[in-house]
């Protein structure tokens, strides 16, 4: 017998071993749709220079292997002229079919270098457009329209923009090791941005090990309906295992909607008064009205003015104008108007001898002595161990907020808010979408002028909050009138539709029929209402049909569109699921689509 | 410890007469009111070049760093910082309590400096109060670019007492303790001011206005250094240098490592 078949629900791989180890085909069986365009070898090795086809590889042994709960096919293979042994296993799992290749050498003296190559994806449809991890799409400069996180990389997809029939493929990765002499190359694969070098990848293995180890893991599954399929899939599988339960709060569910923060730098004019030497924060209060009101202040005092004595930034919470009652008067003005307040923690601030627990008691007597609501982290990504817990003895419902996009999954799980600093566009950050319920305002401190406007574009096409900040620590960066009166028409926009921007599913790099558009996506739970921002990165206007509705209108359900960002243009459904209108260029429009039931 | 300092005064004077070799009946008549003027040291008239280099961090420094040509008076500049001791003897005479007395002299006990800190420059006193203590005897603070040159006199030394940093010449010891203000008679500037470099900040005069922010600029450094990049720059620091203070209240003004030195113009 030289043909070997596994397959799931979505997936059948076919090889031949009939003279060397061949893979003859990825058929997709819902759609009766062969996805290998020829049959190839399923990797090949290189070794000082020349190349080993699996094909020219002894096979030692070919079954199908299979307990109570899992079938695998395995090839046990031997390179005898370098005494390399390979195995590749394709599994079965209810989702997808896991392809492992392994590999151990015995070398006669140290480790030679070898190159592993995986040339399946080089017959994959013409037709079939990538979706690479690092850069699922790119911008009109060639690099990602979104930013991206090692802990959650994006999959790797294949997928015809006609039928959004495709390929999905996830490459599970330890981003922990990212660097060391690790055997799995998986992140080579996740972190190219660019196509032709995917397909022509050339991945450099630590081959030091004469046991078997993991080399690369590639979980593949079947796409009907294109990367939006492929990423809510993926979103799944990424928030299986993790627990939101902070979100789910009552005590931090205030903060979720508090979209506009601001960063209050106490030595400006913008909210001290030289004169009466006091923070004014009913004034400062009475200015953000023009951006349509602060929900949070972030009061700060402490850089750029620690260091030049031994104060450390709890000691300036008493040399503040009023000290630590002053503190106080500033939160009961602003809880009067239902603004809440964060003081900073500043980690490189700390004493010679400072150890956590004193740390965490510093932070805990702030909170103790304060009616402070929240603590704002800078420069952290994470927060002391045993902080949150502390603070919640004191006083629940005090939130902890990031100054940097949480890095691993934990604090994702235990930090419900964060700082995103970027401001470029057509851009958004893949956590929006994958954690909508995480609070992560946008903000750029440095930007001025029409990167300002860029910013808030950006946040108008992700659907998130705001952090404004006019005062860098000393360098006076206002928004104009035209900026303040966009900002507050979103705010409006943000929280009359918070139910939709803010539900379970939303997703970017929604699929596009023109090449000059990016969309982002956004769903109500009800499954009535959606929300596309349309984005025209091009110089040029684009008009006609924009993008398919998926799914298309039910019979009997009737699609009403409005714009609520320009008041502008006009938009229609074509053949039951086709947007068009026109999009002019540089723009961006909010279209809220209802699908209503036909009376 | 003031005989010590009358005899740094009589250095001087041979110093300067040995600068001036040829002094003018100006330059004597000087000398004489230098005798008179209790600790302080004449500057002739004079223009240089002015720059100052520092890190500038976020928030900027709004001032103009140079080059520019500056003027700077002929001036009787106190040799040394006001001392504990000076600025007691102030409180006495003037009366002086300030408005708000957040951390005011917060190193003193019972109302008096410590007898170990004497002479010390005296700290915790904001730039009001050093205002307070130089109009109360008829001076002023040495401005941004005065300061400079007394520091560094017409040789535009990088450091008071030379172009080489010499840690044996000031108090850079990263730590926030003071030393006296005579502790470093050979770090002294070429007009003989003492105690330029490290040890502790000084006020300058200008409290400068960009509209938002009002700050000052601290000359000389400190002994007390920032362990983090992102704490205020400390340490010994260059002629040519300034740290942009950003004013709050009084209790954020006053500090552990700021004093201040006492300039009057000289008469034509």
């Amino acid at each position: 017998m030289n043909i070997f078949e596994i397959e799931n629900t979505q997936l059948r791989f076919r090889f031949d071993t009939a003279s060397g180890l061949c893979c003859t085909g990825i058929f997709q069986k819902e759609m009766k749709e062969e996805w290998l365009t020829k049959a190839c070898v399923p990797f090949i090795l290189e070794v000082c220079g020349k190349a080993y086809p699996a094909d020219v590889f002894e096979i030692r042994k070919a079954e199908l292997l299979q307990d109570e709960r899992d079938r695998a096919l395995v090839f046990e293979l031997f390179l005898a002229e370098w005494k390399i042994r390979m195995r590749l296993s394709v599994s079965v799992k209810e989702e997808c079919l896991v392809f492992l290749l392994q590999a151990g050498a015995e070398w006669q003296e140290s480790p030679r270098e070898v190159y592993l190559q995986i040339p399946l994806f080089r017959y994959f449809p013409e037709r079939g457009k990538w979706h690479l991890s690092a850069n699922p799409r790119s911008k009109p400069d060639g690099s990602p329209a979104l930013e991206l996180h090692e802990e959650f990389p994006l999959p790797i997809c294949c997928i015809d923009p006609e039928t959004a029939h495709g390929i999905m493929m996830e490459l599970p990765d330890y981003p922990e090791f990212t660097g060391t002499w690790n055997q799995n190359r998986n992140r080579q694969l996740l972190q190219m941005t660019d196509s032709g070098e995917f397909l022509n990848h050339n991945l450099l293995l630590r081959l030091q090990n004469k046991e078997l180890a993991d080399v690369a893991e590639i979980h593949f599954s079947s796409l009907t309906e294109g990367y939006k399929e492929a990423f809510f899939r993926y979103k799944a599988h990424i928030r299986k295992n993790m627990d939101f339960s902070m979100y789910e709060k009552e005590d931090l569910k205030w903060y979720r909607k508090a979209v506009y923060h601001h960063l209050a730098f106490a030595y400006s004019r913008e909210i001290f008064n030289y004169e009466t030497q006091k923070l004014e924060v009913e004034r400062l209060l009475d200015d953000g009205e023009a951006f349509g009101g602060y929900d949070i202040l972030v009061l700060w005092f402490v850089y750029p003015r620690l260091g030049v004595d031994t104060r450390k930034q709890w000691d300036f919470c008493n040399d503040i104008p009023g000290g630590i009652e002053g503190i106080n008067e500033i939160c009961d003005k602003a809880h009067a108007r239902g603004v809440r307040v964060m003081l900073p923690y500043n980690p490189w601030d700390a004493a010679d001898n400072e150890a956590l627990t004193d740390v965490l008691e510093h932070i805990a007597e702030l909170v103790e002595k304060t009616r402070i609501d929240g603590i704002w982290f800078d420069t952290m990504d994470s927060i002391p161990r045993g902080c949150r817990e502390r603070i919640e003895r004191i006083r629940p419902g005090v939130i902890c907020c990031l100054e940097v996009t949480p890095k691993v999954r934990g604090t994702v799980e235990e930090i419900t808010g964060s700082w995103n600093q970027r401001f470029r566009m057509p851009e958004g950050h893949v956590l929006r979408y994958l954690f909508p319920e995480h609070a992560a305002p946008m903000t750029s401190r440095w930007r001025v002028a029409e990167k300002k406007d860029m910013l808030i574009k950006r946040a108008v096409f992700n659907g998130t909050g705001f952090a404004i900040w006019q005062d860098v620590f000393g360098a006076w960066l206002p928004f104009d009138k035209e900026q303040k009166a966009a900002l507050k028409k979103w705010k409006q926009i943000l929280l009359a539709n918070f139910d939709t921007y803010f539900g379970t599913d939303s997703m970017p790099l929604y699929p596009v029929l023109r090449e000059e558009l990016y969309i982002n996506a956004f769903y109500h739970d009800n499954g009535e209402e959606e929300i596309y921002s349309v984005y025209n990165a091009s110089d040029h206007a684009v008009d006609g049909a924009l993008f398919r509705l998926y799914p298309p209108p039910a019979s009997g359900e009737k699609i009403q569109i409005e714009e609520l960002w320009t008041g502008e243009g006009s938009f229609s459904i074509h053949q039951g699921k086709i947007i068009s209108g026109t999009i002019e260029p540089e723009r961006i429009y909010i279209l809220k689509m209802t699908r209503r039931k036909k009376v | 410890m003031q005989e010590k300092a009358s005899e740094k005064i009589q250095f001087c004077l041979v110093f300067l007469g040995d600068w001036n070799v040829e002094k003018t009946e100006r330059e004597e008549a000087n000398e004489e009111r230098e005798e008179e003027m209790d600790g302080q040291v004449y500057i002739p008239e004079g223009h240089y070049l002015y720059r100052v280099e520092h890190r500038i961090m976020e928030g900027d420094c709004e001032y103009d760093h140079g080059p520019r040509m500056v003027r700077v008076p002929a001036l009787f500049a106190d040799r040394y910082p006001v001392t504990n001791e000076r600025f007691y003897r102030f409180l006495q005479e003037s009366g002086y309590r300030p408005g708000d007395a957040k951390n005011f002299l917060r190193h003193w006990e019972n109302g008096k400096y410590r007898e170990e800190d004497r002479n010390k420059p005296v700290v915790w006193v904001s730039h009001k109060d050093a205002e307070a203590f130089a109009g109360w005897y008829g001076a002023r603070l040495l401005t941004d670019c005065e300061w400079q040159y007394a520091a560094g006199g017409k040789e535009k030394y990088r450091y008071p007492w030379g172009d080489e940093y010499d840690r044996t010449k000031c108090n850079d010891t990263g730590e926030e303790a003071l030393t006296p203000v005579d502790a470093y008679p050979e770090g002294a500037s070429p007009f003989g001011l003492c105690d330029m470099c490290g040890n502790a900040h000084e006020w300058t005069e200008e409290v400068l206005d960009d509209g938002i922010h009002q700050f000052v600029l601290l000359r000389g450094g400190a002994s007390y250094k920032g362990a983090h990049f992102w704490h205020a720059e400390g340490g010994a620091k260059p002629n040519n240098w300034h740290l942009k203070f950003q004013l709050l209240n009084e209790g954020m003004n006053r500090c552990a490592t700021v004093t201040f030195r006492c300039a009057k113009e000289a008469a034509e």
